[in-house]
C-alpha cells in the first residue's frame, strides 16, 4: 500500500485526482487515517508539516423522532466526490437557496440525504454501519474504515472547542470520534504533545455557532499544520492565515472550512514497485 | 533516518507543456527529465512487464536540423533538454502564426522551426538557459566518450543522417546506424538495448524512422524524438498490426512536437519524509 498526496488549488480537482489514485482497492484518507499515519511517522515527516483535507464530514440533521444529532462519516459520506461540491459550489448562496452554503460555510444537504446517511446509505449506493456514539466509546472490533458516528447535538455543542489541554481532549468526545476511537485519540494526543512537549492543543467545531439546527448541513474538519509544528498552543497572531497549525477542526469561517478553497489530500493504493518506472536505473552506474 | 534515493516518476498530460512542466518540477536541479538514452538504458535494465516497455514515452532528446558557418548542414541532437528544453519554448511555437512564411512556427512536416540564433548556439553547446554542453562530433561519439554526461550534444552530418536506414529494419543491421548509436547514447549501450528489444519477442526486426529524407534542409529546425511501445510489445515488426496512437513502431518518427506527451522525471526522494509508507489504517 502506498500513499501519495494530491493537493490542488480547486478542491474537486484534487478529490478526483486522490479517487483516482485510490480505485477500487485504495481509499482516500480519513481523519483517523490521518491521525494514525501521524502517530506513527517522525516528525519531520511531511504527515506533520503541512495541512490536510481528511476524508471525513460532519453532518448536523434531525433524526425522525425530532433529535438533533451529528453524523460524523469516515471514508466518504454525503460529500465523497467531487461532482457533490461542485453542486453546492455552482448553487445558488442566496441564504434561502436549499443546496448552497449556509451562512457559515457548511454545505447544506436535502433531507433526504440527511435521511440516508442516518441510516448508513450513501449517495454512491454503499451501505455503511452506523454506531452511536456510546458504542463506538465502548470500541468497536474490527472498525471498518469505511463506518459513521451519531453523537446527540447538545453532546456535541458542549464538546471543547479552542485549544485545550492534552489530557481534557482524551476524554473529549468529538475528539474520540475524529480520531477513530479512544484509545486512536490517546495515542494521537501523546505523539502531538510530544512534539515540542506541549500542553494545549487545538480542536474547534462550529456548533456552539450554528443557530439553525433545522437546516441538514455538512462539514469537513480540517487537519491543520505547519513546518515545524510552530505555534500550537494558540493563535496570538503570530502564524495566524493559511498554515496555522491551530490542531483540527475548524469553526465556521471561511479561512478554515474545508468545504472550499485549496484542498490537500491523501490516497493509499495498493502499488507493484516492480513494475513502475520508480526504480530503474536511467542513467549507468 | 535519511533514505534518499533516485526515484523515477511517468508524467502524462494531454498538453505537452503542461506535461514538460510537471517533469521539470518533479526533476528540479538535482534530478532530470529522461532523455532517450536514459529511457533506452531503463528498458534494457528492466523486465518485459514493467510500465518503461509497455507504452509510449517522450524523450528529452531533440533532433535540429541547422547549417554550420561552413555552410554543412549538419544534425544536432541535444540529450537532456536543448532548444526545447523549457514549456515556454513549445508555447512560443504553438501560438506562433502558421503561414508557412513565418519564421517561427511549425514546419509543414510539424518541426519547430529555430532562429540562426539558436542553431547558432546549439552547434556550440549553448542552449537557451544559459547552461552550455559538451557538443561531440560523431566519429569521436562512436568511438566512445569516458565519463559521457546525461546531458551533452552530438552533430552528425546530415547526409549521414539522411542516409540512414528508416523503417523496420533487423537488428544487426540497426546496430550500426549512425542516428541509432547517437539516439541510444553510443555504440555499447545501442547494442544493449538491441539486444533486449530483440529477446522480447525473438524478433528479426525493429522501428527506427526519421525524416531527413524528405526535408528541405535550409530551413533550420528542431524535432522531439519519441520511444513508442504498446502493453505486451505487439506489431513491433511492422506497422500493419497496431497502426495509431499506441503503434510500436520503435524509435523515432517522423515528427513528434506537439499533442500529448509522457515523460519520465527522475530526481532524488526521502523516502523518510513522505507519506508514501506511512500506515494509513490500523
Amino acid at each position: 500500500m502506498e500513499a501519495v498526496i494530491f493537493y490542488e488549488s480547486y478542491l474537486p480537482d484534487a478529490l478526483q485526482r486522490a479517487r483516482e489514485y485510490a480505485g477500487d482497492n485504495g481509499f482516500v484518507a480519513s481523519l483517523p487515517a490521518l491521525l494514525h499515519a501521524r502517530a506513527n511517522a517522525p516528525y519531520d515527516n511531511i504527515i506533520w508539516n503541512t495541512w490536510f483535507n481528511p476524508n471525513s464530514e460532519e453532518s448536523v440533521l434531525t433524526t425522525p423522532q425530532g433529535n438533533h444529532v451529528v453524523v460524523t462519516v469516515h471514508g466518504g459520506g454525503i460529500f465523497a466526490s467531487p461532482d457533490r461540491f461542485e453542486r453546492l459550489f455552482r448553487a445558488d448562496t442566496n441564504r434561502s437557496c436549499k443546496v448552497g452554503f449556509t451562512g457559515l460555510f457548511a454545505g447544506k444537504i436535502t433531507e433526504r440525504e440527511a435521511r440516508d446517511v442516518l441510516n448508513g446509505k450513501l449517495p454512491d449506493g454503499t451501505e455503511i454501519p452506523v454506531y452511536s456514539y456510546a458504542e463506538f466509546k465502548r470500541g468497536v472490533a474490527n472498525l471498518p474504515r469505511h463506518c459513521a458516528i451519531v453523537m446527540e447535538f447538545e453532546m456535541a455543542k458542549k464538546c471543547r472547542c479552542g485549544y485545550e489541554a492534552f489530557d481534557d481532549l482524551k476524554d473529549d468526545p468529538l475528539m474520540i470520534v475524529r480520531a477513530g476511537g479512544v484509545e486512536a485519540a490517546a495515542t494521537y494526543l501523546d505523539k502531538a504533545r510530544g512534539r515540542h512537549n506541549t500542553e494545549t492543543m487545538g480542536s474547534w467545531h462550529p456548533f456552539n455557532s450554528i443557530n439553525d439546527l433545522d437546516q441538514p448541513q455538512t462539514r469537513i474538519p480540517t487537519l491543520a499544520g505547519n513546518l515545524g509544528g510552530v505555534g500550537t498552543e494558540d493563535d496570538d497572531g503570530h502564524l495566524y492565515g493559511y498554515d496555522a497549525e491551530y490542531g483540527m477542526g475548524g469553526d465556521s469561517s471561511i479561512h478554515n472550512t474545508s468545504m472550499i478553497n485549496v484542498a490537500r489530500y491523501v490516497a493509499v493504493a495498493p502499488r507493484d514497485a516492480s513494475t513502475s518506472v520508480r526504480y530503474l536505473p536511467f542513467q549507468a552506474e | 533516518m535519511s533514505n534518499v534515493k533516485m526515484e523515477a516518476a511517468i508524467v502524462f498530460e494531454s498538453y505537452l507543456p503542461d506535461a514538460l512542466r510537471r517533469a521539470l518540477e518533479y526533476a528540479r536541479d538535482n534530478g532530470f527529465v529522461a532523455s532517450l538514452p536514459a529511457l533506452l538504458h531503463a528498458r534494457a535494465n528492466a523486465p518485459y512487464d514493467n510500465i518503461i516497455w509497455n507504452t509510449w514515452f517522450t524523450s528529452n532528446t531533440e533532433e535540429s536540423v541547422v547549417t554550420t558557418k561552413q555552410g554543412n548542414h549538419v544534425v544536432v541532437v541535444i540529450h537532456g533538454g536543448g532548444i526545447y528544453g523549457k514549456p515556454e519554448r513549445f508555447e512560443r511555437l504553438y501560438r506562433a502564426n502558421q503561414t508557412r512564411s513565418n519564421s517561427e512556427g511549425f514546419t509543414g512536416q510539424y518541426a519547430g522551426k529555430i532562429s540562426a540564433q539558436e542553431a547558432c548556439n546549439v552547434l556550440q553547446g549553448k542552449l537557451p538557459d544559459g547552461t552550455e554542453i559538451p557538443v561531440y562530433p560523431f566519429g569521436e561519439f562512436k568511438r566512445g566518450i569516458a565519463d559521457l554526461p546525461w546531458r551533452y550534444g552530438v552533430i552528425l552530418d546530415f547526409e549521414m543522417a539522411r542516409r540512414s536506414e528508416k523503417g523496420y529494419q533487423p537488428f544487426d543491421v540497426l546496430r550500426e546506424e549512425p542516428n541509432l548509436i547517437v539516439r541510444a547514447g553510443g555504440v555499447e549501450p545501442l547494442a544493449a538495448y538491441l539486444d533486449k528489444a530483440q529477446a522480447r519477442h525473438n524478433t528479426d526486426l525493429m522501428g527506427n524512422f526519421h525524416p531527413f529524407h524528405q526535408i528541405n534542409p535550409d530551413q533550420l529546425q528542431t524535432r522531439v524524438v519519441f520511444l513508442a511501445g504498446n502493453k505486451g510489445g505487439v506489431g513491433s515488426e511492422s506497422g500493419n498490426l497496431e497502426f495509431g496512437y499506441d503503434a510500436e513502431y520503435g524509435i523515432g518518427g517522423y515528427a513528434s512536437i506537439h499533442g500529448m506527451a509522457r515523460y519520465v522525471a527522475v530526481a532524488p526522494r526521502d523516502v523518510s519524509t513522505g507519506v508514501r509508507d506511512l500506515p494509513f489504517a490500523a
